[in-house]
Parts: C-alpha cells; sequence; structure tokens
C-alpha cells in the first residue's frame, strides 16, 4: 500500500532530520580530556527518534484500521475466519518491518549525530572521548531504541485493532506517548517519578541514556525496555481477545 | 451430499433491534434459491451470520454440514459477494484477487481465470477505487469464484448494474445452478428473480413467512382474469354473462371476465361465430405475490400515489 512507503520514509527521513537539527544547536566548552562535561552525547544523537516515533505509530495504525474504513475487513475475515491468525500475521510483519526500519534509523542518527556533534566541541579534548557502535552503552542505545519503535508499532497496532477507527487510534495513541511527557513537566516530583518511569516515552528514553546525571529517568535500560515491551504485549494481547468476539 | 446451507433457529439481536429472529430453513444444490424480503428484513445479516462475520445471540447455520469458521480453506467451499465495495481502493484489481487466492493456497492462475470468467480481463492493472459500480460487482463475482466453491451466495447482486450487466449475472447465475451448485441470491425486488429462482425464502422483520418453490407460489396466487378484445362488445358481454362469468368492460373494444378460464371464452365466443381479436389470461406476478406475502412486515411504508384511472 502507498501510504507504508510514506511511513516508512517519514520515520526514517524526520528521524535524521532531527538528531542533525539537534546536535547542530548543540555545544559544549571548557572541559577537558578525562572532565567531561554532563552531556549524554549518545542520548542526544538519537533524539530524532522521538519524532520518527510518530510515523512508526502512525504506520501501525493504519496497517490495521484501513481495513475498517475500507470495509475490507470483511473480505479478510470472510477468506480467513481465522480473526486471530490474522492480526498475529498483521502483528509480525508489522513490527518486522519497524524494527528493520527501526534499527537503520538509529543507526543513522546515531552515526550523524556523532558526527556533527564532535565538530561541535564534544570531542576528546572537549572531554568527551569517541563513541562508536562497538561501545557496549551506545550499542544497546541504539539497538533498545529499535526495539522501542517495534513496541510503540505493536501498541499502536493492538489500539487500532481496538479501536477499529482511524482517527480515534491515533488520538489515543499519540495521548499515551506524549501526554505523560507533558504532564511531567507540570507534576510535583513524587507524581512525576513513576510517569516517568513507567510511560511509553519515559521508559524508551531510559533505554537510550549512558550517562548518570541528576535529571536521568530513575529506571534502568532493561527496566525502560520490560516497560515497553510491557505496553505492546498488553494492547495485542486485548485485541486478541476483542477480535474473535465482536462482530466485523 | 449433505444440504448446502443449514439454517437452525436463528436469532440476531443489536441492541432492541432483532434483526433475525428464529429463523430456519435450507439451501440445496443445484438450484437457485432466492433469498426475498422487505428492505430491512434481515437478509443481509443472516448471510453475515453463515460466513461467520457476525455471532448469532441464539441457533445455529451450518454449511456442508460444518460452522464457516471450521473450513480449511472457506474459498473453495463457499463463495461469497455480500458488498462489493469491501476492497482497498488503492490496490489493483490483479493484487486484490491475488491476496485473496494466496490467502487460501489457490494458484495465481485462478487469478486470470476468474478475471475472464467476468469479463474483467483488461481491467486488472486498474486500481479497483476507480472502478465503477458494474465494475466492482464483477470483481466481487470474480473474487466469489476464484475457488471455485460448490455454494455461492450474492447479496442483491443486481443493484447498480445497467440492463446489460443484469442479464448477464441471470444468466450467469442459472449456468452456475445447473452445474450443480447451491447458489442462493438476495433480492428485495421480486422481479430481478423472475426466470431464475427455483425456490424462493421470503422473510420480513427477520421472521420466515414462508419457503416455497416459484410454481407453488404462482399457482397459488393465480387470479385468472381473462381479456378479451372484440368489435362486437356487446355480444360477447351477453353470450360471456350468460354463461356464469362476471364481465366488465374496459374499454371501446375491451372487456375483462372472471369466473371463466380461457378456453371456456374461446370456446363460447367461436359457437356463437363471433369475432375475437386478443385473447389473453392474466398471469399472477412474482411481485403481486411478494407484496402479499410481506404486507405486514414491511418497516417503512411511504404513501403510494393514486395512479390516474385506477
Amino acid at each position: 500500500m502507498r501510504s507504508t512507503y510514506w511511513s516508512l520514509l517519514l520515520l526514517g527521513g524526520i528521524s535524521v532530520l532531527f538528531t542533525a537539527l539537534t546536535c547542530w544547536g548543540s555545544e559544549t566548552e571548557g572541559g577537558s580530556p578525562g572532565f567531561p562535561g554532563d552531556n549524554d552525547i549518545v542520548l542526544d544523537s538519537l533524539v530524532g527518534i522521538w519524532f520518527g516515533q510518530i510515523a512508526a505509530a502512525v504506520l501501525a495504525v493504519l496497517a490495521i484500521t484501513s481495513e475498517y474504513s475500507a470495509r475490507m475487513i470483511r473480505t479478510t475475515f470472510a477468506a480467513n475466519p481465522r480473526r486471530r491468525t490474522v492480526l498475529g500475521a498483521k502483528a509480525a510483519v508489522v513490527v518486522g518491518v519497524v524494527l528493520a526500519v527501526g534499527l537503520a534509523t538509529s543507526v543513522a542518527c546515531f552515526l550523524v549525530g556523532q558526527w556533527i556533534l564532535r565538530g561541535n566541541g564534544f570531542n576528546y579534548e572537549g572531554g568527551y572521548p569517541v563513541v562508536t557502535l562497538a561501545d557496549g552503552e551506545a550499542f544497546r542505545a541504539v539497538v533498545g531504541s529499535a526495539v522501542y519503535l517495534g513496541s510503540l508499532a505493536l501498541f499502536s497496532l493492538g489500539v487500532g485493532a481496538i479501536a477499529r477507527h482511524t482517527a480515534g487510534a491515533i488520538t489515543v495513541v499519540l495521548a499515551a506517548v506524549l501526554a505523560p511527557v507533558i504532564a511531567i513537566g507540570f507534576l510535583p516530583e513524587n507524581l512525576a517519578e513513576p510517569l516517568e518511569k513507567f510511560s511509553l516515552m519515559g521508559a524508551g528514553l531510559a533505554v537510550q541514556q549512558t550517562v548518570e546525571r541528576p535529571d536521568s529517568i530513575p529506571i534502568g535500560p532493561a527496566g525502560g525496555l520490560l516497560v515497553v515491551t510491557a505496553y505492546g504485549a498488553a494492547a495485542l494481547l486485548v485485541a486478541l481477545w476483542t477480535i474473535g468476539r465482536r462482530d466485523a | 451430499m449433505s444440504t448446502a446451507i443449514d439454517v437452525q433457529g436463528l436469532t440476531k439481536r443489536y441492541g432492541r433491534t432483532v434483526a433475525v429472529d428464529d429463523l430456519s430453513f435450507r439451501v440445496e444444490a443445484g438450484r437457485v434459491t432466492g433469498f426475498v424480503g422487505p428492505n430491512g428484513a434481515g437478509k443481509s445479516t443472516t448471510m453475515r451470520l453463515v460466513l461467520g462475520l457476525d455471532a448469532p445471540d441464539a441457533g445455529e447455520v451450518l454449511v456442508g454440514g460444518k460452522r464457516y469458521g471450521d473450513l480449511r480453506a472457506p474459498l473453495c467451499e463457499v463463495g461469497a459477494l455480500l458488498d462489493a465495495g469491501a476492497t482497498h481502493p488503492g490496490r489493483r484489481a490483479r493484487s486484490h484477487l491475488l491476496w485473496l487466492a494466496r490467502s487460501n493456497r489457490l494458484p495465481a492462475h485462478r487469478v486470470d481465470e476468474v478475471l475472464e470468467l467476468v469479463g474483467l480481463s483488461g481491467a486488472g492493472r486498474k486500481r479497483v477505487g476507480g472502478f465503477s459500480l458494474g465494475m466492482a460487482q464483477r470483481l466481487g463475482i470474480a473474487g466469489a469464484m476464484l475457488g471455485d466453491p460448490q455454494l455461492l451466495m450474492f447479496d442483491e447482486p443486481v443493484n447498480g448494474l445497467d440492463p446489460d450487466g443484469i442479464r448477464w449475472i441471470r444468466v450467469f447465475l442459472r449456468s452456475l445452478a445447473d452445474e450443480g451448485r447451491a447458489v442462493l441470491v438476495s433480492s428485495h425486488l421480486m422481479s430481478e428473480l423472475e426466470g431464475i429462482a427455483d425456490e424462493l425464502v421470503v422473510i420480513g422483520r427477520g421472521r420466515l413467512i414462508t419457503q416455497t418453490t416459484v410454481s407453488a407460489l404462482l399457482s397459488s396466487r393465480s387470479d385468472g382474469r381473462v381479456h378479451v378484445r372484440t368489435p362486437q362488445v356487446t355480444e360477447v358481454m351477453t353470450v360471456l354473462a350468460g354463461a356464469g362469468g362476471t364481465v366488465t368492460s374496459t374499454g371501446s373494444d375491451t372487456l375483462v371476465v372472471s369466473g371463466l378460464d380461457s378456453e371456456r371464452v374461446a370456446t363460447l365466443v367461436a359457437e356463437r361465430g363471433l369475432q375475437l381479436h386478443e385473447l389473453y389470461r392474466e398471469r399472477a406476478s412474482l411481485e403481486d405475490a411478494f407484496i402479499d406475502l410481506t404486507r405486514d412486515a414491511v418497516e417503512y411504508v411511504a404513501e403510494v400515489p393514486r395512479e390516474p384511472g385506477s
């Protein structure tokens, strides 16, 4: 379907673009070898993912809701009455594609980001040794970002299958991703902390962190991955349960 | 060889509306079964229940002795056209059929075969969104025929077709039944089914009104009025009235007689040596029979303006 290609292109393009823009504006001074400033350059170079994720979410929602809006779902379910299998197959394809493109995007963001940052003073002299993908933490951040995108896609697909309505599903997904982030800015510490740990984007950010800072997300990267995949799995399970019960 | 479709006590409610109410009927192979009823009678809902698109609240429906959901390759047993618009508009016709074929492990050449069957061979590469209603219906029929199924279900296939298309479908449906397949065609217009349906299942407000053959329905409804056109109107009127018929004059040279069959009228007129220019017997129409049967079950009735002269 044509919109699929556009969404994937947007996913890759927007992510890299925003990484580039953010890193371009990023500067540091005053450090020296062995004494880095407190920028998390890996985190910074992956910032584009947070913009590209929207394309991934929309793609996944459309993968299922477009069938309902076109009434195609009747044809699909008449030809394939085993609905759970159909949903499972869709999930596998969508998540697989998003993982693959997400990984490529993530790597591209990292490389572009690192290259630009180094030009802006985030280098050995400034206290930031060169980081490559061979570095364990950077590798984890990059691959973890791809896994985040894949889980987000799974979550979006599940919401789409439950809502069966494009605008409604996209609204729910975007709210789930963005509302906590906005709320964290307003809430007091004790309420903001659990939101940071257990919201989609908060947990996703945790996967990308490599430097311990006062404003770090208070959950480790493994915990972050767990939260994110839990969202995806929960949405899929509910969708599988409802799809067999409702009228087409 | 089990019954093609076996509906038993089927009931389906949407909120407080009972769309299908304890419906039971059977569809057999080798026949075209017309599924008729006024708008909103529950025809489309029943078909959706057969295909497992909706779940019944009570009762069950079996296709070839099995539930639809238990069929391994449903397209090879049941072909259905319920909604010609149920396609992705951006997809090409051939891709749409190819996807359907693959989902039921049918070979790709079937796609070309059914496209040719319905006369859409040249339109394979066009996007479905650009199809006219007639083309979309044909594409739906092509999809239904992909698996060469023994049971076919069509929901109002004649809707939106031009006379050429209507004629083609009628011949096509008839040929399917003659090949031994079971064909269920739903319609809210009896005239569409005239000449092709062998059996009728008439429903109204979700309930079965009757299941009967077309010939039985027609013969039970025969009015048998005889129309006569003659230059000697007065004489003929006298003769026929004298023989016991009720005669009404309907024009300067036409009469309508009830109570005598056409053979008797012809004999009487001939015995007196009177001239007869036209003689025919009114045939009960399926449409009148249908309206009579479903009179009480019509949900939405519009006022019929009185025709001048009726």
